[in-house]
């Protein structure tokens, strides 16, 4: 075994987060090491993949798997990578590659509500953070900054400096929606995204290729690739294919290094003063479980025994409808506006909260696809086609779920081509789920009205598409009995282990979580520096 | 029949045919969007060659459809990627064939009277309008991108949207009327 490199902070895993983290140390004049477990690729190659995949809807299609550095493939066939131990399936989707899962999303950057912070105290639900919003504003503001943010002033999270950019320009199917829902009491406001409405960093404006996910091919939208440039233009250095499979303390508790296999399996050791373990919210904890020491016998960290628990994300339940007027979804971007006033209220100590997000994806494959499939031919096909996908429309939400130290990734037994242990994931969905799914679909019937929509097909009851905004497992709080993080991000069990990630959102909110995790990284890589 | 392109290749690597034609395309009308439809661009494209797939596969591919003309390039790749993944797939295509001959079915019921009478080549249908309109041939681990952006599908809708990854126009176009473009 032999120790080939150093740096003053090891981040381990090249995401959005760590990425945006180290870029922030090395610009402060760190030596900075990022580790990343999967390939490099570019984004020319991916977009290539994508219009030749024969799955166009399946997000992952794209992106290379490699059998060192394992993520979930659920289609054509699930490769079982994440094991499902029941009794909800928790089929989350991520990608291990350079620049990590942000590489596919509909940039969703959206800021928490100051309340969502408190809902325990509030609402009697939940848990609290540690922190609040206000020590929050700055770090949210760096990240909008870093990642080209725009969004409506009136998205409900205060702001002490304005977006970087103007809102993205709504798309017809937008305005149609903000001018017929309006006298509903409905407020359509345009979503807060990391994408350009301007050429900016040098980036060129969103020119609505409608492809936001799985790839936006001319990078108008932000992603954790162009993160990993900042951060190695500022001086960090990056290992790709270098699989973290331990972490090493010493008699005071201290990290002194990790360790990671090539695709070979060599081992390399590489040490560092500090270390921020930023590889999302299943490999996290499961690095972590996966360095038990003979002190450290239930996995470092987790002296609280909560490494893993309290696994979270926002499921979603949808309708879709035909609008009586033609608004030709696919022109500008995916998802371009949301419903914002129940994210928050005195209901949520019944029953979730929820933001509910205007589709403007092209429906023309699907449509297609139930015509075909209903034996719809000839010039019939063709006239069929244009009429269903000027008006088909589809509304989901993304719904809060409550923390529940029974939801959880644990080891698995079964191993992946390493001899790593795969994550294994318990998942269950509460009765607050399922209200709050109820008063959704009450919600949906409103605006399908206001549409004039008809041929309403709701989503069946209890069966829930899923966000990928995986949080809980690693979460802050002021206890170390009931967490795994101080409010900064740091260890409670080991003083130079930061963590950076989704898992350490205590709560998950009603919007997609990245934004958030990188602001909190932010301020973790500020406390880092404060305290070198 | 006897120079269809090796389909392995086509799935792995970028298909060099399509990029072709997407670049005679894109070279029609990328400088000129809001006038000039897509399926326009499509329809000026010259023939080059008479298509090599046999004439029930073409026959049946236009009553599916509804077109009298169909690019013989597109169908050629589309008829060798069915033979790959569908099996006995000729001799369903005959059967089809004499089907339609000897009765003459009404295209509205036409998959409904082949499933009525659970007919061998009863699928035989939806399989090659998949491969016209949608690009995609065979499925599970067998699926096969043919085609994407002259897939009959968008060709329908290119007076009013892109495929998905190619622009749609300067930033903003996106908010006026479709049906006032």
């Amino acid at each position: 075994m032999s120790e080939q490199y150093s740096a003053d902070v090891v981040v381990i895993g090249s995401g959005i987060v760590g990425a945006l983290a180290a870029h922030r140390l090395a610009a402060q004049g760190a030596s900075v090491l990022i580790l990343e477990g999967g390939p490099r690729i570019d984004r020319a190659t991916l977009v290539e993949n994508f219009r030749n995949s024969p799955r166009k809807g399946d997000f992952v299609s794209p992106y290379p798997f490699s059998s060192w550095s394992p993520h979930p493939v659920y289609q054509p066939e699930d490769n079982d990578y994440l094991v499902q131990a029941g009794p909800y399936p928790y089929k989350a989707e991520y990608i291990r590659i350079v620049g990590g899962t942000t590489w596919h999303w509909a940039a969703q950057a959206w800021r928490v509500l100051p309340n969502d912070l408190r809902i325990k105290s509030l609402y009697g639900v939940g848990r609290d953070w540690p922190i609040a919003y206000e020590d929050l504003e700055p770090f949210y503001y760096e990240a909008e900054v870093k990642m080209g943010v725009s969004g409506a002033p009136n998205n409900g999270s205060p702001r002490n400096k304005p977006f970087p950019m103007q809102p993205v320009a709504e798309s017809y199917l937008e305005q149609r929606f903000r001018e017929r829902l309006a006298p509903g009491g409905y407020q359509v406001i345009t979503n807060t995204t990391a994408r350009n409405s301007r050429a900016y960093d040098n980036r060129p404006a969103c020119c609505g290729n409608n492809n936001c996910m799985p790839i936006c091919p001319i990078d108008a939208q932000y992603h954790g690739g162009l993160s990993v440039e900042a951060a190695e233009q500022a001086g960090a250095k990056l290992i790709h294919n270098a699989v973290v499979y331990r972490i090493e303390h010493d008699a005071q508790d201290r990290i002194v290094a990790v360790h990671y296999y090539d695709p070979q399996k060599n081992s390399v050791r590489v040490t560092g003063k500090t270390f921020i373990l930023a590889a999302n919210g299943i490999e996290s904890p499961k690095l972590l479980l996966l360095s038990a020491s003979d002190k450290f016998k239930n996995g470092l960290a987790n002296s609280s025994g909560t490494v893993g628990r309290n696994l979270m994300d926002h499921p979603s339940n949808s309708l879709s409808f035909e609008s009586d007027e033609e608004l030709w979804p696919g022109r500008g971007p995916m998802s371009p506006a949301s419903i914002n006033h129940l994210r928050d209220g005195a209901f949520r100590a019944d029953h979730a909260a929820f933001r509910i997000d205007i589709s403007n994806s092209s429906k023309v494959p699907a449509v297609t696809q139930t015509l075909i499939a209903k034996g719809v031919y000839g010039t019939e096909l063709e006239e069929q086609i244009r009429y269903h996908a000027a008006r088909e429309c589809s509304i989901k939400n993304v719904l809060e779920v409550l923390p529940d130290p029974e939801n959880r990734v644990v080891l698995s037994d079964k191993k992946d081509a390493l001899g790593i242990p795969r994550p294994q994931v318990h998942y269950a969905m509460s009765d607050y789920v399922h209200r709050g799914m109820a008063a959704a679909r009450e919600e949906y019937t409103r605006i399908a009205q206001l549409m004039g929509g008809t041929n309403l097909r709701y989503s069946p009851d209890g069966i829930y598409g899923n966000n990928q905004h995986i949080t809980g497992t690693l979460a802050m709080g002021s206890e170390s009995k009931d967490s795994v993080v101080d409010g900064f991000g740091r260890s409670h069990d080991h003083p130079n282990l930061y963590i950076a990630s989704t898992g350490v959102m205590p709560t998950a909110a009603t919007v997609n979580s990245t934004l958030t995790a990188v602001a909190l990284a932010l301020r973790s890589a500020e406390h880092i520096h404060a305290n070198a | 029949m006897n120079s269809h392109p090796q389909l392995a290749a086509q799935t792995v690597a970028p298909d060099k045919n399509r990029r072709l034609l997407l670049a005679g395309v894109l070279s029609g009308y990328v400088c000129s969007f809001l006038t000039l439809p897509f399926s326009a661009a499509l329809a000026d494209a010259p023939e080059a060659v008479a298509a090599n797939a046999p004439e029930n596969f073409l026959a049946l591919s236009r009553m599916l459809t509804g077109k009298v003309q169909l690019d013989a390039q597109q169908a050629d790749r589309l008829y060798a990627a069915l033979v790959a993944t569908t099996p006995d797939f000729d001799a369903q295509l005959k059967q089809f064939d004499d089907f339609v001959a000897n009765n003459k079915p009404a295209l509205a019921t036409l998959q409904a009277t082949l499933d009525e009478q659970k007919l061998a080549f009863a699928k035989l249908p939806g399989k090659i309008a998949s491969a016209w309109y949608i690009g995609v041939v065979g499925s599970g681990k067998a699926a096969r991108c043919i085609t994407y952006e002259t897939s009959l599908m968008f060709v329908a809708v290119a007076d009013r949207l892109r495929p998905p990854s190619y622009a749609y126009g300067p930033y903003g176009s996106w908010g006026r009327n479709p049906l006032a473009v």
